[in-house]
């Protein structure tokens, strides 16, 4: 008996922000430049009044609409991963168990990651269940990134978009999800960062002042220095793969499937064309769904297995790396 | 490089790049372009350019000048 992926669903907003939009804000880039720079077309992105919490009772109303044979009352551990949790105190995990209607009797804990969150909450996950803690863990995961981009930042505004996926993680015999590899580097964390909240940087009047004409930024602003996250990715991502392969006693041959954060098309490409992993293999979603931080593995395992890429005995590589920087991955087998 | 550099940065012709090229006046050069001499500098040569490096470099020799630097570095 082990812990494995039992079912996955995901809620996009309804809102998009399409190239030609873009193109039509930031007039130096045509749609076409746009999607050649980054692999996206369109990117959903949720309403002022929509936070990642309201988000993940959507996902979570959906995950059991979904899959009918999972039910509230069977769930014994809820994780949420975000970086935007409601507030200091309680733990949005707490709210979100009322909200969604779990008992009682679940625990209930918040994981805030970003682009690794996923791999971790997984691991999390995982150490739940194959030590018998818990047998059904339901895991939300996403983000809004969008709340946290300055309407001005063209370069953030074609990569992110907003999204929360919910995944079941149970006890049974078939399927597994294996070891672990994981590292972090906080020494790069200014190179990917939200500012201006919080308790490191409280928001000030200054701040809200500087960017009323952007609503003030209160959520925090996200800034990125894209050379050293590519060089970040570039450093630690491969020896990663090689790791977990080693780890697991698995040849590059032996993954059906390797369905990594979706960062960037330019990104995703170099990184496969460096570990040489075959572009059928090589998963990619992002085209209408843009970055969604912490949910893109979950939506992209969701539309791989609807696509029939993912069959029984699949096994899948997932692996997360960014914000931290922070980095993760295992094998999943179905 | 320069055949490497014009086969990665699609919109520019042919023959367009020397040596002496400078490097910010390549035709729309921008914030993707230094990605893509980053990624192809790993990809050809193994070598990190950080991004304060290639802010300092000023033409095309200059950036295999560092390359061939750093390769002899490692």
């Amino acid at each position: 008996m082990s812990a494995y992926i039992k079912a996955i669903s995901y809620y996009l907003p309804d809102n998009v922000l399409t190239n030609e939009e873009l193109s039509r804000l930031f007039p130096e880039y045509t749609p076409e430049e746009i999607f050649r720079r980054t692999g996206i077309k369109e990117r959903h992105f949720s309403s002022p009044d929509e936070i990642p919490s309201d988000a993940a009772v959507i996902a979570a109303e959906k995950f059991f609409k979904e899959h009918p044979a999972c039910k509230k009352e069977d769930i014994d551990f809820l994780i949420f991963c975000t970086e935007m949790v409601d507030r200091r105190g309680p733990a949005t995990a707490c709210i979100l168990q009322n909200r969604i209607g779990l008992p009682v009797t679940a625990g209930a804990i918040d994981i805030p990651m970003g682009c690794s969150g996923f791999v971790y909450g997984l691991l999390v996950a995982q150490s739940l269940v194959n030590s018998g803690a818990a047998k059904n863990v339901l895991f939300l995961t996403g983000d809004a990134a969008t709340k946290v981009i300055h309407p001005a930042d063209h370069e953030l505004r074609m990569i992110f978009g907003d999204a929360m996926a919910a995944t079941l993680i149970s006890n049974n015999d078939s399927g597994s999800i294996g070891g672990f590899v994981f590292g972090t580097d906080g020494s790069g964390a200014q190179n990917l960062i939200v500012e201006g909240c919080c308790g490191a940087e409280k928001p000030t009047r200054e701040w809200l002042d500087k960017y009323a004409d952007a609503g003030g930024m209160a959520y925090g602003k996200l800034s990125m220095n894209g050379t050293e996250i590519l060089n970040f990715t570039l450093k630690r991502v491969p020896p990663m793969v090689k790791q977990l392969l080693e780890k697991e006693k698995l040849a590059l041959e032996d993954i059906d499937l390797f369905i990594f954060h979706q960062a960037s098309g330019f990104m995703l490409e170099v990184l496969r064309r460096k570990m040489k992993i075959p572009k059928e293999k090589f998963f990619t979603n992002m085209e209408y769904i843009g970055n969604t931080v912490a949910a893109t593995i979950p939506l992209a395992l969701y539309d791989a297995l609807k696509a029939g890429l993912i069959k029984k005995g699949s096994k899948v590589m997932i692996a997360g790396f960014g914000i931290g920087y922070s980095w993760g991955a295992t094998v999943l087998t179905f | 490089m320069i055949q490497k550099l014009e086969g990665e940065f699609e919109d520019i012709p042919k023959g367009a790049l020397t040596p002496s090229t400078k490097i910010t006046d390549i035709q729309g050069w921008g914030s993707m372009h230094a990605l893509i001499v980053i990624a192809l500098m790993d990809a050809e040569y193994g070598i990190t350019v950080k991004g304060d490096e290639l802010r300092s470099v000023q033409s095309i020799q200059d950036l295999f000048d560092l390359a061939k630097k750093k390769q002899a570095a490692l």
